[in-house]
Formats: structure tokens, sequence, C-alpha cells
């Protein structure tokens, strides 16, 4: 049984089509990333994960119970940091932990809140109107992290954080994976992603475009490969996986660069090697490539895949 | 003043409905009541009558001000209109103050204007402006309805100034209000208590016949006395000299303050949270504890103070030959109905702040737990039917109090309770329809003051509006009866009861089946 197992879901707000039949599905004891550009329906999918919101169609499951109709039952082992933290006005930070901690059910652990006081650096006496962002920020990551939970939701946790901060943060995620805990983080901060990460999902349109670990999404992405030789490479252009091909007659030799998928690497790199280069890069994909070719809207969901 | 123009511009285009809106109802007040007042009172006759037997029944001098010249049509008007325009204009003016400037730095937009080229003051000169347009529309459209209606020329231009410069002079306070606490909603109970604190003293002085008119905004209004052959000038200079004091001091503050802050710096907190405070119901408790504390002082007040009159008014109708129990009994009747309405618009905006937590996202964020919508609605509309109850109490227990002490009969004690309490179940019917309204969504909760409005008109205006039957019966408050005058109309409080009891059930099965706003 998955933590979390999405089918085809689909909203619709007035006009937007905010979830498209997206599919998701995360295992437990995963973290795992999820992804795409603002307005992909990354919040509106967690929110439809806790039973928030109303599904047109498609079915949301938390460890195995329904998201609308067994809300109260999937929401005991789960706890969440929403994106934009609304907290009560007129009440001190330390009592929105404390409230929410006793809505979840029973008392916080007392050392494990003070200790995630002192880490995330938090003056829990301060009013809430008086929070910056981050500090608000601060307050429902500390909530959260105070719960004992099977599975944490955390829509864009960092968002407003300091640096030194996002890798406290970093550092309790880590911990709850080794904890056996799940967790599924949305987020824009690469970085993050990559350390944190064992698979990510990525969505755009209110669907889901990739889902797999991130070694399994750079094999989708293509490979830069330039050379130098004396004569132009023969063949290149016939092969398959082989786009954007550019060939220039230069002083010292023919400059030609492609672009290739990792099925027909080894091909197309062993037609180079056989042209006898003077010099030969073979550049794998950034994950910064990776996320522009899997979010740019313009760019066909099909675009990158093998033939 | 760099950037007012645009300023203005923006806040016009924020909120015209605001703006055109409270100018439209003022004006349709005028409208109505001058429109019926010309009908029922077209013979010099007639009215010599009503200023004859006004000066032996001033049964409400203390509800609508007083009254001068009622022996013409526009006297008579004015003196009638004290009822509405005592309460409602400068509740508009101290709403569009501070709507247009606090409650516009409270939700960070300001942050935005004021990082362009603009002046210091000139947010909140501009917003002040749109609340000054207001006034100024209410007086345009009020003259025109006048003098469109025969109503003498210079009376009507002075009558339909007097109420903007009245708004006008709580749209000052207001801002000076706004610009001192740190948050809208401090402000705004601030500065309803200020118009209580206002209205009250007015009304005891009025009652008493006492010679303190200059000392009270709230006397002005009337003492213009726009249809005298010659009206004093003085009020416009009180009123006048107050708003430009009230605006000046109000820049002041304002360019010495930071942006998002008030005068007094906030209090640290407690690090943890008390240990009482773990269930929704007890979160919610103490989240409105202290607008419902202000809801039970201010109207515990006013209760008290009208009770407290009822020996005066009671006098004054024995000149006209009633007798003290029917003219108790007949003041009583006016007297907790406005408690009842009280009660109906305190759990009114409860509902709205509710409906507010749920769009700020915070009810979605604490409904992440394993709290069941149920719960949480359940214990919402407890929170604002409690109250309700708790404010009838209070008030009815307020108006004895008063009644007694006016008298120094402790025989009246139970009279005002009684009769309160007997218009329970039309507050909570009110309260539910408020509650039904949010189940269906948010923003639709401010529908429910048309029942208070309507309410307030028919308690107040029926007879004089010529308001028939049918439209009469749309106040559930009129279902009940005129109580204690009248008989308690059992059958009706029964089903009312009923009614709000199947209404709030559904208004549980409604939430349990819609999107939640935010979160």
């Amino acid at each position: 049984m998955h933590a979390i197992e999405a089918e085809a879901l689909c909203k619709r707000f007035g006009r937007t089509q905010a979830l498209d039949g997206l599919d998701l599905a995360v295992r437990q004891g995963e973290v795992h990333g999820f992804l795409g550009p603002n307005g992909a329906g990354k919040s509106t999918t967690i929110r439809a994960l806790l039973g928030q919101i109303r599904l047109d169609s498609g079915q949301a499951t938390i460890f195995g119970l329904n998201c609308w109709k067994q809300s109260v039952q999937a929401h005991r082992r789960l706890t969440y940091v929403p994106g934009d933290v609304a907290l009560w006005p007129g009440l001190s930070g330390g009592s929105c932990i404390d409230i929410l901690g006793r809505l979840q059910g029973g008392n916080l652990d007392p050392k494990r809140r003070a200790d995630l006081i002192e880490r995330f650096e938090l003056d829990p006496t301060k009013r809430t109107r008086t929070y910056s962002k981050g500090n608000r920020q601060k307050v429902a990551l500390v909530a959260a992290l105070s719960v004992d939970a099977d599975l944490y939701l955390f829509d864009e946790p960092t968002s407003g954080l300091d640096p030194l901060m996002e890798h406290v943060f970093q550092q309790c995620v880590r911990e709850l994976k080794a904890d056996g805990r799940t967790v599924l983080l949305s987020s824009h901060i690469l970085s993050e992603v990559e350390a944190l990460c064992d698979r990510v999902s990525i969505v755009r349109g209110g669907r889901m475009v990739r889902e797999g670990t991130l070694a399994d999404l750079r094999s989708h992405t293509l490979t830069t490969v330039t050379a130098i030789t004396g004569s132009p490479v023969p063949r290149l252009a016939g092969l398959d996986g082989v786009v954007d091909l550019t060939a220039e007659q230069q002083p010292d030799g023919v400059h030609t660069r492609f672009r290739v998928d990792h099925t027909d690497l080894a091909s197309a790199v062993g037609q180079v090697a056989a042209a006898d280069p003077t010099a030969l890069t073979v550049e794998p994909p950034s994950l910064d490539e990776l996320f522009l070719t899997n979010f740019r809207a313009d760019t066909p969901v099909s675009q990158g895949t093998p033939a | 003043m760099t950037g007012y123009w645009r300023l203005v511009a923006v806040s016009l285009r924020t909120a015209p409905a605001q703006i055109l809106g409270w100018a439209v109802a003022v004006c349709a007040l005028v409208t109505t009541s001058a429109s019926s007042i010309s009908n029922n009172y077209a013979e010099q006759a007639e009215r010599d009558a009503y200023a004859a037997t006004y000066v032996g029944t001033q049964s409400s001098a203390a509800l609508q001000g007083r009254g001068y010249n009622l022996d013409t049509l526009g006297g008579i008007l004015a003196n009638e209109l004290g009822y509405l325009t005592l309460i409602i204009v400068p509740l508009i003016g101290l709403h569009l103050a501070i709507r247009f400037t606090r409650s516009v730095e409270d939700t960070g937009r300001l942050d935005i204007l004021t990082a362009g080229p603009v002046h210091r003051l000139a947010p909140a000169t501009a917003g002040l402006t749109a609340a000054a347009l207001t006034a100024a529309l209410t007086s345009t459209l009020s003259a025109a309805a006048l003098i469109t209606l025969d109503y003498p020329v210079p009376g009507s231009l002075l009558y339909a100034g007097g109420l903007g410069a009245f708004m006008l002079v709580f749209t000052g306070v207001g801002a000076l209000v706004a610009q001192c606490c740190r948050d809208a909603r401090t402000s705004y109970v601030l500065a309803i208590a200020c118009w209580m604190v206002s209205y009250l003293a007015r009304a005891v002085v009025d009652a008493r016949g006492a010679d303190l008119t200059w000392l009270n905004p709230q006397s002005w209004l009337a003492e213009i006395r726009p249809f005298a052959d010659q009206p004093p000038l003085w009020p416009w200079l009180a009123m006048a000299s107050t708003a430009a004091v009230t605006f000046l001091i109000a820049g002041v503050v304002a360019a010495h303050r930071d942006q998002g802050a008030g005068l007094i710096p906030p209090r640290p907190g407690p690090a943890q949270a008390p240990s009482w405070m773990r269930t929704p119901l007890r979160l919610l408790t103490r989240l409105s504890l202290g607008v419902c504390l202000g809801w039970v002082i201010g109207t515990s007040l006013f209760a008290f103070s009208f009770g407290y009159l009822t020996e005066q008014i009671s006098v004054l109708n024995a000149l006209a030959g009633f007798t003290q129990d029917d003219s108790v009994d007949a003041t009583l009747s006016l007297f907790v109905q406005m408690n009842a309405l009280l009660a109906a618009a305190a759990s009114i905006q409860l509902s709205q702040w509710l409906a507010a937590e749920e769009t700020a996202g915070r009810v979605g964020y604490a409904l992440a737990s394993p709290v069941s919508r149920r719960r949480w609605w359940g214990a919402g509309t407890w929170l604002v039917t409690s109250w309700s109850l708790i404010l009838l109490i209070c008030t009815g227990v307020c108006t004895s109090l008063g009644v007694a002490a006016g008298f120094g009969d402790l025989g009246y004690l139970d009279d005002g309770v009684a009769a309160t309490l007997a218009y329970l179940p039309a507050v909570w019917l009110i309260t539910v329809a408020a509650v039904v309204l949010q189940s269906v969504t948010p923003r639709a909760v401010a529908v429910a003051w048309l029942f208070v409005g309507w309410g307030i008109v028919v308690c107040l205006r029926a007879d004089m509006l010529d308001v028939p039957e049918w439209a009469r019966r749309l106040s559930p408050l009129y279902w009940v009866g005129a109580v204690p005058r009248d008989d308690w109309d059992r059958p009706a409080a029964l089903a009312m009861t009923a009614g709000a009891l199947v209404l709030a059930a559904a208004a549980v099965v409604a939430f349990q089946r819609r999107d939640l706003r935010a979160g």
C-alpha cells in the first residue's frame, strides 16, 4: 500500500481546469519531490489530499483511506505545512504551535518542541501579527515537525527561510527519512529537491508529466556533444536520437555540435570518435535544464522522451 | 502631494460599491420617509396636531433626538428620521474612514502602494477623500431628492448638507482611531465605542432636556434646525472645526508613526498556550472573547441607559393621558426589540468573523488535523448562538435594572428580562440564517445584515412609512409580537425555533459537502 495514491484527479474552479487527470504515487518511507511551475496544480493536489476540496472525478487515498470520505482518519496519520501560513492574529507563536499540536490529538512532546524552537531560532513569545513570512513559516514547521506522524505534507515549506534555516529544515527531513517516515515535498528549490528526494513527480497544467528518480529523469533529457574534427562527421544526421545538429567549417577544423538522447548516445559518440576528433566534450543535462525542459509550457509533453 | 490623485483613483476603483452604496442607502431612506411624510401631513392642521402631540408624548426623544419646527414638513422629517440617522450616518462615516485607511494597511496592500513614488501622507489623505466623497454624495443625492419632493429649497439644502457634515465629523473620528490602532479590528471596536458613548450621552441630554447640546456632535445634527426661519450657524462651525481638528491630528499621527504600526507597540505573549485551550470550541471562544466582551459591555450600557430613561418617558406620556403601566409596556416593547436587534447584529458579526477565518486559510489549516468539519462547524454554531443568548440575558437584565433604577422600584426587575428573552427564537433564526449563508459560501454572510436593517425599519418606522403587512412579516421580530405590550406569539416562537434547528442541521450538511475556500 502506498502512502499516497492519486488517480486521474480532476478539479475545475470556474473556467480554470486546476487538475486535469493528475496521477501521483508516493511510496511509504520515501521523500517524494513534487515539482512544477506556478499554477501547475501542486497546492490544489495537496488540498485535495487533505479533503479540503471535493474532486470532480478521480480517486485519492492516503494509506488506503479515502481523502474525502475518511479525511479525519487520514489526518490522524499526517501533518501539514501550508505554503502560505496563516496564523491566528493576537496569539503568540508558541500558542499557535501548541494549539496545532493539540488539535492533532494530545500534547506535543515538550522536549522535541523546545529542541525545534531552538534549532529554528524562533521567538515563541512574539505575536503572530508581528512575524515576518519566514518566521510564520518557522512556526508552521515547528508545529508540524513536533508531531509524530507517518506522513508529512510540505507545501513549499522553505519559502521565506534564510539559507541557514533551509539547512536546518533539510536536516530535519533527513531525520524523518532515517526514521522511516514518508514526506511529500512540494518545492521550487532544485538544490533542496536534489539533496532530499528519492523520487520526484513533475506536474504541469494539472497533469503529471514526469515521475521517477532523478537519475531516471536525467536519462530522459538530452546530452550535448561538441567535437572538432578534420573532416565532417558522416551519417550523424541519419541517427534517430540526434537533434539540433550544426557543423561549421572553421580554421582549426569542423566544429560539430548536437544533442542526443541517452539510447543513441553511444552510437553517436562512436561516429564522432571514428572521425578522429581533436577535441570532444560530452555534457550531461544539468538539473536546471531538466526542469526547464519539463516546466516550459510551450514544450510538448513528449519532447525529450525516446521515440 | 505626490501620488495623491493616483491613490484616490485606486480607492475609487477598488470600492465603488462602498462609496456609492452607502450614499444611495441614506438617500433612499430620506426619500421614502420624505414622500410618506408629505402624504401623511399634507394639511397644516395635521402638522399642527403632530407638533402638539409631540410636545406631550415625547416618548422617544432619547431615540430620535430633539425635534424643531414640528409644524413644518421638513421639521417632521428631520425629527422622524432622527431614529435612524443618529445611528447609521455616524457608523457609515466611521466604517469608511477605517475601510479606506487601516484596513488597506492591515492587508498589506499599502506596502506595495507606498513602494512607488508617493508622499507619506498620500495614502491616508486619498483614502479619506474617498470616504468624504460618500458624505458629499449623500448630501447631493438627498438634497436633490428633497427638492424634487417639493420640500423648501433652503431647508432641503441645509438638512442634506447637515447629514453630510455629520457623516464627515465621524469620518474624522474614524480616521483618528484608525491611525492610532494597530489593526482594523481594534479600530472598529474603538470607533463603535466612541459612537456609543456619544449616542448615549446625547440620549440622556435629550431625554432630560438638559442645556448641553453644544457638548456632543450627536446633538448637532438636530441643532442645525434646517427648516427654521433663521437657522443657527454655530452647529456648522462646530462640525467643521471638529472634522478639521480630527483630520489634522490623524495626519500628524500618520506622519510620525511607522507603517503597519499603531501608537502602542505590541506586547510579547506567552511562549505556550494555556492548557485549557485544546478544542476547536475553546480556541474559537478565546479568539472571539475580546470582541464578544465588547459587545456585552456596549449593549448592556445601551440597555441600561434606555431602561433608565423609561421613567422620564412615562412622566411625559402621563401628561398625554397614558397610564404608567401602559406607558412602560409600550416603551419597553420598543427597547427590548432594540436589545434583540443588537444581539442579532452581534451574532452576524461573529459569523462574518468565522467566515473570515476560513477565507484567511486558518480553518483549512486547523482542519488538516483529525478534527472533522462537523465538529468545527458545530463549535462555530454553538459559539454564535450561545453569545446571542448571553447578550439577550445581559441586555434584558440591564434594561430591567435601568427601569427599576429610574423608577426606584424593584417591582420592575423581571419585566425586561422576560420581554427580551421572548425574542430569543427570532434572534436565533437570524443567527442561523447567517450560519446557513456561511455554509454555502463565506462571502454571503453579509446578506444576513438585511434582516437586522429591515428589523430596525419595521421596529421603529413601520407605521410612519406605511409598510404593508407582508413586508413587516419579513422581519422575524415582527412574528413574535410587540412584547410586553402584546402577548407573546407562542406558535410563532415555536415555529421559529424549529425552523432554526432545521436550518442549522442543513448548514452542517452543506458545509461538509463544499470546498473550503482557502487553506
